[in-house]
């Protein structure tokens, strides 16, 4: 009995020990880790991705020392709010209802909207077309604000992962889903289950429709000036550099 | 490709078990501290446990893994800040939800011990203190191995239901093995692939569990069963 309790309070330091965050003067930076080919995990549990590799060079570029974890998608805004982390990438766009309660970077990217469906099955997105269709979103997204608003007559369907919708999609369940161009096309089309589907509708940006926001940016505690400041720095001297170029081609340039 | 991430899932099934071996130090301390208190008779002390227990069991665990992970530090900041600490205090994912599974897995245990220790009977305390018995020595050789043997079929349904709990804490941004599947469902689009094999652990933990506790019961029953050796 002794030697289990012993095995037990030893296993909880471990984890005491493990579980602790960084040291101070480390900047911790939470990213959604559900989101190729933005912000995902490699086979050993590495964050990987757009996002990642820009803040690691905006980070070396500003020489900040920054730990970048992998957090759930619906604590990372509360999670920024009580300082648990210092900033946010995750691809997350610019809009004025963010802006009252945090701070961006300068925006760094204008991400591109698009809706999937099945080959053949949906030729004409207007509002019109897809009444009584059910439309696939992921929650608490742009992409959510903006067929809420503009596509009342259809039923919408929202799921709180990147690839959920895709399953619902395949089964029938869903007629079509809207996301990132980017993230459709890496995570569906080049696979095998996304063969009979395809990109419809036109390409839609922030200067489309207000809900797409201006562009995504890092997000940050209003309160961190200094760390805004530094921020900026970092991306204007990686966007420079040409870093940033390499970065969009390294990911982008196959479309 | 996708062999190495059933790895790396696999490898965060420590920081599961982990957490739900922390959890059940801390449930099973709690537990004996609040069966022991209700079942004195003082007054204060069963003032205390009683609403712990009623509290305990009547909010649901993710509700108050939230309240500990985000609103507890916060809470604990500002009433330092207003006393001029400038003094921040905060939780890891770990710790959050250590905190809550010993909680509320304290006030289960705390009912199952009580429920055992009413079963033993009374005499056997008084004819130990007869004897000149220490109150520990009363604890530690007369109502503890009772206590084993009765409370282990209510201590093994806690037991499993707090492993299972412990998936919340993936909520918190623990990578547990949930977190992690999750992770590697959207990495390689293969959802049903990786919650299988995270499902596939828990029934594997729960299926050794139930037989480590077998064989333990079988030792603790050999004292009713043997009759007066």
């Amino acid at each position: 009995m002794m030697k289990i309790a012993k095995m037990m309070l030893a296993l909880a330091a471990a984890g005491l020990a493990g579980s602790l965050y960084a040291a101070p003067g480390k900047i911790t930076i939470a990213t959604d880790a559900t989101f190729p080919p933005f912000e995902s995990i490699d086979a050993s549990g590495k964050l990987v991705g757009y996002d990642v590799d820009l803040m690691h060079a905006i980070c070396k570029a500003a020489a900040l020392d920054c730990n970048v974890i992998s957090a759930p998608w619906d604590g990372m805004i509360p999670g920024l709010m009580n300082n648990k982390y210092d900033a946010l990438i995750s691809q997350l766009t610019v809009t004025d209802a963010r802006r009252r309660v945090m701070a961006f970077s300068d925006i760094y990217d204008h991400p591109v909207f698009r809706f999937v469906a099945k080959k053949g099955a949906v030729t004409d997105t207007s509002p019109e077309a897809l009444k009584g269709k059910v439309i696939a979103v992921q929650t608490g997204t742009p992409m959510d604000t903006y067929v809420t608003k503009h596509y009342p007559g259809s039923t919408i369907k929202r799921y709180d992962g990147g690839s959920a919708p895709y399953l619902d999609l395949t089964a029938g369940r869903a007629d079509i889903f809207m996301s990132y161009e980017a993230q459709i096309i890496y995570s569906f089309l080049k696979k095998d289950d996304g063969k009979d589907y395809q990109l419809v509708g036109p390409r839609l940006t922030g200067k489309d429709a207000p809900e797409f926001g201006e562009g995504v940016g890092i997000a940050m505690n209003k309160k961190n000036t200094a760390l805004v400041e530094k921020i900026n720095q970092g991306l204007a001297k990686v966007r420079a550099d040409g870093d940033l170029d390499a970065l969009n081609k390294k990911y982008f340039s196959a479309e | 490709m996708s062999g190495n991430y059933y790895l790396m899932v696999l490898n965060a099934g420590w920081v599961s078990l982990q957490l739900a071996f922390a959890s059940l130090l801390l449930s099973v301390i709690l537990g004996l501290l609040g069966a022991l208190g209700k079942q004195s008779g003082i007054r204060w002390v069963k003032a205390i446990v009683t609403p712990y227990t009623l509290l305990a069991r009547g909010i649901p665990d993710l509700v108050l893994m939230l309240l500990v992970f985000y609103s507890v530090p916060a809470l604990l900041n500002s009433g330092l800040e207003s006393v001029g600490l400038n003094y921040s205090i905060e939780f890891s994912p770990f710790i959050a939800c250590l905190i809550t599974l010993g909680f509320i897995f304290g006030a289960y245990m705390t009912e199952t011990f009580r429920y055992a220790l009413t079963i033993i009977p009374h005499g056997e305390i008084e004819a130990a203190q007869a004897f000149g018995f220490t109150h520990r020595a009363i604890f530690l050789r007369i109502l503890l191995p009772q206590l084993i043997r009765l409370a282990l079929p209510g201590f093994t349904n806690n037991w499993l239901v707090l492993v299972k709990a412990t998936a919340l804490a993936s909520l918190l941004g623990l990578q547990d093995i949930m977190f992690s599947a999750k992770g590697a469902a959207e990495s390689t689009g293969k959802p049903f692939t990786f919650y299988l094999l995270a499902a596939g652990f828990y029934l594997a933990v729960t299926l050794l569990s139930v037989a480590a506790l077998h064989r333990i019961s079988q030792r603790y029953a050999l004292v009713v069963r043997g009759g007066n050796p």
